[in-house]
């Protein structure tokens, strides 16, 4: 995983970006933590963002990028160390409590944060999403997983075609 | 790693040896491959019985034997009218389905590959991203279930049905072997390889010396006929019960 560097060394004014939700909401925060985006990294390292501009993101509406956000700037202060090598088991610690607090959300949310998390690259987020999901699925039948993901009970069609699958497919299900 | 290990024995993780072998008419164009991987390797790895091999008793297979096997390919799921009604539970479904093959991948490359399997029949979108994990955990979660023949039809299919995409790690977990096994076991090293895999061994040892022994010099049999690999080699510390990775020549010659 990339460290994103900000780019600017000095510690005293943090340098800071603002970001526009698809529902034209600004958000302005640390160039640091949003930096945690590939996407958005090469734009703020060609400083942009800064002043009064802003950098637009259709695709990601206020609540999700407020709480993508919410991510990114307690992740910053780490990923800034290199993926925290350094920190201490407390900080890691603490910082698997937030990850683990943070995903306790509403499946919608969920969808939301991953296909932000997607958009914008945010590496850490898109694993902590990935396993969020994963472990919903674990050690669950098929039909228990599409009761978990939220699938309406299938249809007939959908049965028929199910159960052609998994005699396609015995050897996985043996 | 997340699944139970035998309590009272510790883990040896070697990073190991990259290797690189393509075959190019083999290997389809994912462009998803990335550099670097790495294989574990957990030969006869003493998990805690957790038995998920009979949860297959699942309400998706009631016993209906009227409908015939199908190609995929020929299955189109049309939205049925009947479920128009149903439509807030619909646009969930579609939310999921929305989700980009990436974000899918990542979540199964999470999971042991018998669950990722299970995954293949929960829907249309879900049928063939299997296919491209890019981390392939072959578990035993069981003595009984463990034995490589056991694994056999299943890895075969797995290995085969998914062809050459691109692969960073492989798992493989299992209990036991005869010696017949052991070019099966090799096949299987040659195919992941091919996907570009890297391979790293990891072992827990499992109980006596004598037991490790055995295990281990078949393990270096079953690599050493690979061409032009440098495989790792285990060995055993006495002193801690347990296995680490050394250079591919010695200690399980006797």
């Amino acid at each position: 995983m990339a460290a994103p560097e900000s780019g600017d060394g000095n510690n005293g004014a943090a340098r800071m970006v603002t970001l526009i939700s698809s529902d034209n909401t600004r958000f302005e925060v640390e160039a640091a933590a949003a930096s945690l985006s590939q996407t958005l990294q090469l734009t703020i390292l060609d400083g942009g963002g800064g002043g009064g501009d802003g950098i637009p993101l259709p695709n990601v509406d206020s609540a999700t990028l407020s709480k993508v956000l919410e991510y990114c700037i307690k992740h910053a202060p780490a990923a800034a160390n290199g993926g925290a090598p350094n920190a201490t088991a407390v900080d890691r610690a603490e910082l698997e409590r937030f990850d683990n607090e943070f995903v306790n959300i509403d499946q919608s949310v969920l969808y939301s944060l991953i296909m932000a998390a997607h958009n914008l690259e945010i590496e850490g987020l898109q694993s902590l999403v990935a396993k969020k999901v994963a472990d919903m699925i674990k050690g669950k039948s098929p039909m228990e997983i599409r009761r978990t993901l939220g699938f309406p009970d299938p249809t007939p069609e959908e049965q028929a075609e199910m159960n052609a699958h998994m005699l396609e497919y015995g050897w996985a299900y043996e | 790693m997340t699944k139970a290990h035998g309590k009272g024995s510790s883990f040896a993780v070697c990073p190991c040896h990259s290797t690189r072998q393509t075959l190019d008419t083999l290997l389809r164009a994912y462009s998803r491959a990335h550099g670097k991987g790495s294989i574990l390797f957990f030969p006869f790895i003493d998990l805690l019985p957790v038995s998920l091999s009979h949860e297959h008793s699942d309400p998706l297979l009631p016993g209906s034997a009227d409908t015939s096997p199908r190609f995929d390919g020929m299955l189109r799921r049309k939205r049925s009218k009947n479920r128009a009604a149903a439509a807030p539970v619909e646009d969930e479904i579609d939310r999921l389905s929305a989700l980009p093959d990436d974000a899918l991948r990542r979540v199964l490359d999470l999971l042991p590959a018998n669950e990722v399997m299970r995954t293949s029949v929960l829907a249309q979108r879900w049928r063939h991203l299997w296919k491209y994990t890019t981390v392939l955990r072959v578990r035993s979660e069981d003595e009984r279930s463990g034995h490589v023949k056991e694994l056999r039809v299943f890895v075969d299919h797995l290995l085969l049905l998914r062809s050459g995409a691109p692969l960073e790690r492989y798992e493989f977990w299992f209990f036991g072997f005869d010696d017949e096994d052991v070019p099966r076991v090799n096949l299987w090293f040659r195919h992941v390889v091919m996907c570009k895999a890297q391979l790293a061994t990891e072992r827990k040892a499992t109980g006596g010396h004598g037991t490790t022994f055995r295990e281990a010099r078949a393990v270096a049999a079953a690599v050493d006929s690979v061409d032009d690999i440098t495989w790792p080699e285990f060995r055993y510390s006495s002193a801690t019960d347990t296995v680490v990775c050394s250079t591919f020549s010695a200690t399980y010659s006797g």
